[in-house]
């Protein structure tokens, strides 16, 4: 932890060398709000330099968390989030709670989920789970195209998710880590209890939540968590899946921040895309340089994140592509004014 | 507040001024809270940055604006001259000699809302950005069409284009693209009256005295940057990259002067001298440890030096070996990059390789170029220097290539006998037919940070004036370098520079305390 706390005041007299990639900066301008001068309130918080409160506790909330600092870092070993969780935990404990994620926190206390009363899922049979997230139960698409990728490809999956079962990062992003690592162990019983393998899943915030944060938590799941989009690409790569050509259809792929940044998944939407024949049109911003959507929950500013998610969408006009597509059910439902698709369902729709 | 300012103090702000500042550009961007006075009290005047790791900060500002366009800005001005308001513009606030610092409780204006890129005629090839634009961000929008500016400076990812041009700033590529007054073709700005300036973007005129260079390197004392009109260029189709070895800087000058003096045109040229060929490179060496990790310094030091800070600046060194490394040991190294329509480059290189060979340059390949570009972005050293109680800073200067290397030999040798010196180290990275510039790193670990800082700047400045240089390259001057104008202009330059100044900005609404001697009328620290 020293160390880590000298890299936080090396952070803190860094000339900002991350500065240009993180987007609460650029969608607000805000120096503020860059990841030097974040790192400069937190050291001043820990040495009680500070006098407003709810200001600091509204900074560290000023934050998608999307890793571009971290990307960008001069030091191969600093992670800034794991400081702004720290406050925000804080801050949680102060009652200090942004109003966008109070609604969340509410249908939490009341369903154990971020959205509200749903059903259980919890169906079919098979060595690997598939586990619904949150924002896929939510998108009937995007189920029902993994559903059939999985049935064409002949692979069987306990299905399972919705009711009260969530991975709980919205729990973490608003600094709960009590709630949190209750989520955590009931999400370890459930697995567990399912005698599976391996589990796939549409949501690349799920898949960090339980490899990295579980682990910070004290919870270790042991399973290989994949996403859903590297398995299809091995079910293509075994040759079950066969896929037709689309042609003349130029499109553009979002990188979802965690999927691109945390978990390196770069080259294989790509991949996916330029065999069922699309033209790729990259953004100016892509790969691990993309822009966050903004998310849900994690920045607890409603004008920040809007103005967030309308940079980003302004850059992803910008290809002038005929198709949108990302793989995280949360970009496609934040940046679905561009008619954005789930990489699922490019797949679902080309299957032969 | 508990963070404390130890240059200048703040002074209240009337609440009338707030109130309606707040009209022009909307309530939340009109700041007096905590967190925002304190991220705009310092840019990157390394003093000052040593200092906030106890809570110290140069200068706390009144309040910090952010306005989003030229109109804004205007309305803005219009009121700080109706209530007597200072303003200092801050852009990316990576100025490293505290141009940016808001002294006698200026308010702080915020260039980074306008942070956008707002076209580009491809025909005439000019560009035109918001003046709050970060240059990585200039950068890949333009690279995105096909097109670079060939600024990039070390600081590219944290400073702005309206820093640049306000700072007449240089990049690694500027011996071929020139520094930031050579692509400059036109800009906006809103004057101390509120007055807007449009220059018109062409090559060149003769239309009088050049207003535009009223701007370029004014430090925000003579009105608010808000566009900015570059000349920019294909990204270069072909790219040939040199390295050669040499025995002494001063063959190294000879060898560039006289490449630099034909029709040759390389982007990237850099001489380092032995002790940054040895940290850049990790070239092995025959010298003690306290020379390897502290060059010309390490020779007076004889194991004063604790071990903790003797790691701290080994940890600087290139660590990947490669093939013809030992071709380095003890020599300087050159390197070329040059870059653009194929034919050219070729001849270029033709030229580079000859005069190489007159000074009996050895050849090294291309492998240190890469270690070069890789490594060209990296200051981590600087606050693990900072945070262990060491202070470390950078100098540039230029001069003719006749007094060039007598002002090295005169500049090291006087920094390095500044008391708690423990490395003194230089390389030349922007050439002209004419002349060079020469750029310092120091590091020392006094028992007195501030003394031991005052005076390396003293010794740097002082040597460069004996030999007849320039104070300045491209960081400017912000508070730091003003006590040497009057050496460096004569009283007469002193004086018309002033004169020009306050003509300008008569009721000295921007940036007080900065470029020359009471700007404002009033002396800061
Ligand atoms: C790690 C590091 C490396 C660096 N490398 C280089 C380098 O390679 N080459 C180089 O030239 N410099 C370099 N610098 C110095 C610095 O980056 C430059 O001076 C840069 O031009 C400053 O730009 P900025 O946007 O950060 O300006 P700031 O620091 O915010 O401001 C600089 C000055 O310009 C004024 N100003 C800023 N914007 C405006 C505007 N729109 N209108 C009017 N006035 C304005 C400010 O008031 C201030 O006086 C480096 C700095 C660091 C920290
Ligand atoms: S995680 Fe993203 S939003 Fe947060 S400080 Fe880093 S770059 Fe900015
Ligand atoms: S996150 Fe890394 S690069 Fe960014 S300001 Fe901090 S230390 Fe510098």
């Amino acid at each position: 932890m020293e160390k880590q706390l000298n890299r936080l005041i090396d952070c803190s007299m860094c000339p900002n060398m991350c500065k240009f990639s993180c987007p609460v900066y650029l969608a607000t301008g805000s120096e503020t709000f860059t990841p030097q001068k974040k790192a400069r309130l937190i050291l001043y918080g820990k040495k009680n330099l500070l006098q407003d409160e709810d200001g600091f506790f509204d900074t560290v909330f000023q934050c998608a968390l999307c890793g571009s600092c971290v990307v960008n870092c001069q030091y191969d070993d600093f992670d800034l989030r794991d400081f702004i969780i720290e406050e925000r935990g804080i801050a949680f404990k102060k009652d200090f709670v942004p109003s966008l994620v109070s609604d969340v926190l509410e249908n939490f206390d009341k369903f154990g989920n971020p959205s509200g009363k749903r059903e259980t899922i919890d169906k079919g049979e098979g060595e690997i789970g598939f586990f619904v997230s949150c924002n896929t139960f939510n998108d009937k698409n995007i189920l029902s195209a993994t559903g059939k990728i999985l049935d064409k490809a002949d692979v069987d999956v306990k299905e399972f998710g919705g009711g009260d079962i969530c991975c709980g990062a919205p729990l973490y992003f608003a600094g709960d880590m009590d709630g949190f690592k209750e989520k955590a162990e009931q999400m370890e019983k459930l697995i567990k209890g399912k005698g599976v393998k391996r589990i796939i899943t549409n949501c690349p915030t799920c898949i960090k939540m339980m490899k990295k944060h579980y682990i910070e938590a004290g919870v270790n799941i042991e399973i290989d968590i994949v996403h859903t989009l590297t398995f299809a690409k091995e079910l293509i790569d075994e040759g079950k899946l066969s896929l037709k050509k689309v042609e003349n259809k130029s499109i553009t792929y979002h990188d979802p921040c965690i999927l691109a940044k945390d978990l390196d998944i770069l080259e294989t939407p790509r991949t996916i895309l330029k065999k069922i024949g699309y033209s790729l049109r990259e953004t100016a911003y892509a790969g691990k340089d993309a822009h966050c959507c903004g998310g849900k929950t994690k920045v607890g500013d409603r004008n920040t994140r809007n103005a967030i998610k309308n940079m980003r969408e302004n850059e992803l006009k910008e290809t002038k592509a005929l198709d949108y597509v990302s793989a995280c059910p949360t970009c496609k439902d934040v940046l679905k004014s561009l008619q954005m698709k789930d990489i699922m369902e490019i797949i679902g729709d080309a299957l032969e | 507040m508990k963070v404390k300012s130890f240059l200048s103090k703040g002074k209240n702000i009337s609440y009338e001024f707030i109130k309606e500042v707040k009209r022009i550009v909307g309530e939340k961007y009109v700041s007096e809270d905590e967190r925002d006075l304190i991220s705009y009290s310092v840019d990157y005047w390394l003093y000052g940055v040593y200092k906030t790791q106890f809570g110290e900060v140069p200068a706390i500002p009144s309040a910090v604006v952010s306005p989003k366009n030229t109109e804004e800005v205007q309305k803005v001005v219009i009121l700080a001259n109706k209530y007597h308001v200072q303003i200092t513009p801050f852009g990316g606030g990576s100025g490293v000699l505290g141009a940016a610092i808001p002294f006698n409780g200026s308010i702080i204006l915020n260039t980074q809302r306008m942070n956008k890129f707002i076209s580009l005629d491809e025909i005439s090839r000019v560009a035109v950005f918001e003046s709050g634009i970060i240059g990585t961000n200039l950068e890949k929008e333009l690279n995105y069409k096909g097109y670079s500016s060939g600024n990039i400076p070390q600081s590219i990812s944290c400073s702005t284009v309206g820093g640049w041009v306000s700072t007449r700033a240089a990049g690694q590529f500027s011996t071929k693209y020139g520094k930031i007054e050579d692509m400059v073709l036109g800009l906006t700005a809103v004057l101390p009256d509120g007055e807007i300036l449009r220059i018109k973007p062409v090559s060149r005129k003769s239309t009088g005295p050049s207003l535009k260079h009223l701007f370029l390197g004014s430090e925000g004392t003579m009105g608010i940057i808000t566009e900015v009109y570059l000349s920019v260029h294909k990204i270069p189709e072909k790219v040939i990259k040199n390295c050669f070895a040499f025995d002494s800087v001063e063959t190294a000058l000879d060898m560039v002067r006289e490449v630099v003096q034909t029709d040759a045109k390389p982007a990237v040229v850099r001489i380092f001298d032995k002790d940054e060929t040895e940290r850049y490179f990790g070239v092995v060496s025959t010298r003690s440890k306290y020379q390897q990790a502290f060059g010309v310094a390490g020779k007076i030091l004889t194991g004063k030096v604790s071990p903790k800070v003797l790691n701290i600046l080994n940890e600087s060194k290139n660590k990947i070996g490669f093939e013809g490394m030992e071709k380095l040991a003890g020599k300087v190294a050159v390197i070329f990059i040059s870059e653009g329509d194929e034919d050219f480059v070729f001849l270029e290189d033709r030229v580079i390789k000859r005069k190489a060979e007159k000074y009996n340059g050895i050849s090294v390949g291309e492998k240190p170029v890469d270690i070069w570009l890789d490594k060209r972005f990296d200051v981590h050293l600087g606050p693990i220097i900072l945070r262990n109680g060491g202070i470390v800073d950078t100098i540039e200067v230029v001069s003719l290539f006749k007094d060039a290397p007598a002002l090295y030999n005169d500049i090291i040798e006087s920094m390095s006998g500044i008391k708690g010196a423990v490395s003194v180290s230089g390389h030349y990275s922007h050439f002209y037919p004419e002349s060079a510039c020469l750029y310092i790193t120091f590091a020392g670990f006094p028992k007195d940070q501030l003394k031991y800082y005052e005076d390396t700047w003293s010794a740097a400045m002082e040597a460069t004036l004996r030999h007849n240089g320039s104070i300045s390259h491209h960081h400017g001057i912000g508070f730091l370098r003003k006590p040497f104008m009057q050496k460096e202009f004569g009283i007469a330059g002193e004086k018309m520079m002033k004169d020009v100044i306050n003509a300008v900005d008569k009721d000295h609404i921007f940036n007080p305390g900065k470029l020359v001697e009471g700007k404002d009328g009033k002396t800061v620290k």
